[in-house]
């Protein structure tokens, strides 16, 4: 009898550089989740990774501009319409919604549908802002959606799942299903995980979330191995987001 | 929302050093050491100042945080001698989260709004040393407190945050070193002024200055240097081989997880299960007997 050869390599993970992110954490947190990682902004690269990391620190009209200019825009959707997996953090989760409110409407990936607003803190009373903005700091990740599911394989654990925020701006999903778990701040409860198909989004920094977070790119760099780069799109019933948003145009729907 | 407890580490060369009022700098030992330790037992984040670094004009502590970031999963702060965009590109790209600036600052405000457009917001800490001065006023101080700026130091912080800055790290110059608590009217006339999360720094002797420096003085994280320090030096002693180590009459040092339990017990919400362990491990493998 012959033993099966090892047909689990360690997961080839790319992560994007367009010149805005924490390279460094993301890789070294993909290398303790027992994933190879590299850097690319390349498309013939990005063709032999089987998950794709969006990283993003910064501001959402900069980080577009960043990626037109790096030619990216087309080369992510297609990656993300194509079914590869991939997790976006932090200002890379809010590049995936249509616009983003900063400095004017701006255009964002376009591939979930929704926005992206200020936490408002700017209504002082007599002694100071009631919350400080940035939104900086341990929070607490609510368990009970998709996330939950997750992050706790084994029911009957009620510990509460804390992840580090660092961000003024958070995104607001148009479908009640993209929300995998939500984070209550300044009077607001966001979406702090975002899950449509192959696409994850954590607004937290899993990489620097200690071992929780540790456990979040562990558990995705596994889900790599069994989808071997394939997944479900996105999109509604197989629609480009696009033309579903146009429609929706037409029909008054969006504002 | 959970309170921070962030431990400061003071680096100079390959080594962890504290400050003495009177005394100078004493040596304690190796920060990748104290980092991983703090890690292991709970905590929120990690500073680094390289205290040398306004000698020289440049931040040398790149080895020091490339191998503390790929060890340890919090984020992580730096200071000390950061002039440039380029400076703060070269601490974030060898695994820094954020990087706190003041000499550079100070001489051209605009920097802060640079550096803000360039690495985001939640990049840039505006670390202000403040001193007590006889009116009743803080003026801002830079090199460790030594440089009189003749800003104030309320109107400085409230320009920084216009200006873009993510956090402030104030810094009570008249506190820092000597075990005696936090200047907490300082720490309270910042915080009620900025939007922004204000990290109090400098003093803290016991667990009770941590407590006033959340609860009278309305910090939103709190970075503390000797309480912790002196803990980990006699945990790391008791490692055979090791030294007894001097320790420093003001202070009654303190576990992570000690800390956070007496913060817990006494108003202070933070990021602590009481099921963690003590903290009182064996130390990682890579660092016994160094």
């Amino acid at each position: 009898m012959t033993l099966p050869v090892n047909e689990n390599p360690r997961p080839r993970i790319a992560v994007i550089d367009y010149g805005v992110g924490n390279l460094a954490s993301v890789r070294q947190a993909c290398a303790a989740a027992g994933a190879e990682s590299f850097v690319t902004r390349c498309r013939e690269e990005l063709d032999g990774a089987a998950g794709v990391v969006l990283p993003g620190v910064g501001a959402f009209g900069s980080a577009m501009d960043c990626l037109r200019a790096a030619d990216l825009v087309g080369l992510l959707r297609d990656l993300a319409l194509a079914g590869r997996p991939i997790l976006a953090i932090c200002l890379g989760m809010q590049i995936l919604m249509e616009r983003g409110a900063e400095g004017g409407d701006q255009e964002g990936l376009d591939l979930i549908r929704g926005d992206v607003v200020r936490f408002d803190n700017t209504s002082a009373g007599g002694d100071g802002p009631s919350f400080k903005v940035p939104h900086m700091g341990w929070n607490e990740v609510s368990t009970s959606g998709w996330y939950g599911r997750l992050a706790r394989p084994e029911p009957g654990s009620d510990a509460r799942i804390m992840m580090y925020f660092a961000h003024s701006f958070y995104t607001r999903p148009r479908d009640r299903e993209d929300v995998a778990s939500t984070t209550d701040y300044g009077g607001v409860r966001f979406c702090s995980v975002l899950k449509r198909g192959n696409i994850l989004g954590c607004q937290f920094h899993p990489e620097r979330s200690g071992p929780a977070g540790l456990a979040l790119f562990r558990a995705w760099a596994r889900g790599l191995d069994r989808q071997g780069g394939k997944g479900v799109s996105p999109v509604l019933n197989g629609q480009d987001a696009r033309t579903t948003r146009n429609r929706d145009r037409e029909a008054g729907v969006i504002c | 929302m959970p309170l921070r407890i962030i431990p400061r580490l003071d680096i100079k060369g390959p080594n962890l050093v504290k400050g003495i009022q009177l005394e100078g700098l004493r040596v304690l030992g190796r920060p990748e050491e104290f980092a991983w330790h703090y890690y292991d037992s709970g905590a929120d984040e990690l500073l680094y100042m390289d205290v040398v670094a306004s000698l020289y004009g440049r931040n040398s502590l790149t080895e020091i945080i490339a191998r503390t970031s790929s060890e340890v999963f919090i984020p992580l702060t730096v200071g000390g001698g950061l002039r440039t965009l380029d400076d703060i590109s070269a601490v974030l790209d060898a695994g820094a989260d954020k990087v706190a600036v003041n000499t550079a600052a100070v001489e051209r405000p605009e920097f802060v709004s640079e550096a803000v457009r360039h690495f985001g917001a939640s990049t840039i800490v505006l670390s202000i040393e403040a001193k007590r001065q006889p009116d009743g006023s803080w003026r801002a101080y830079t090199d460790n407190g030594r440089i009189p700026t003749g800003l104030d130091a309320l109107e400085w912080a409230v320009e920084a945050a216009d200006r873009g800055a993510g956090e402030i790290l104030l810094t009570s110059v008249d506190r820092e070193g000597t075990g005696d608590g936090f200047d907490v009217n300082l720490v309270r006339a910042v915080a009620r002024r900025v939007g922004v999360p204000v990290i109090a720094c400098g003093g803290a002797g016991r667990m009770e200055h941590v407590r006033d420096a959340i609860i009278h003085g309305e910090a939103d994280a709190v970075a503390v240097a000797s309480l912790l320090h002196y803990d980990t030096v006699r945990w790391l002693a008791s490692t055979p081989g090791r030294p007894t180590p001097a320790g420093f009459a003001r202070i009654s040092p303190s576990s992570m997880p000690r800390l956070k339990r007496y913060l817990s017990d006494h108003g202070v919400p933070c990021r602590y299960q009481p099921c963690d362990p003590s903290g009182e491990r064996e130390p990682a493998a890579a660092y016994r007997g160094h």
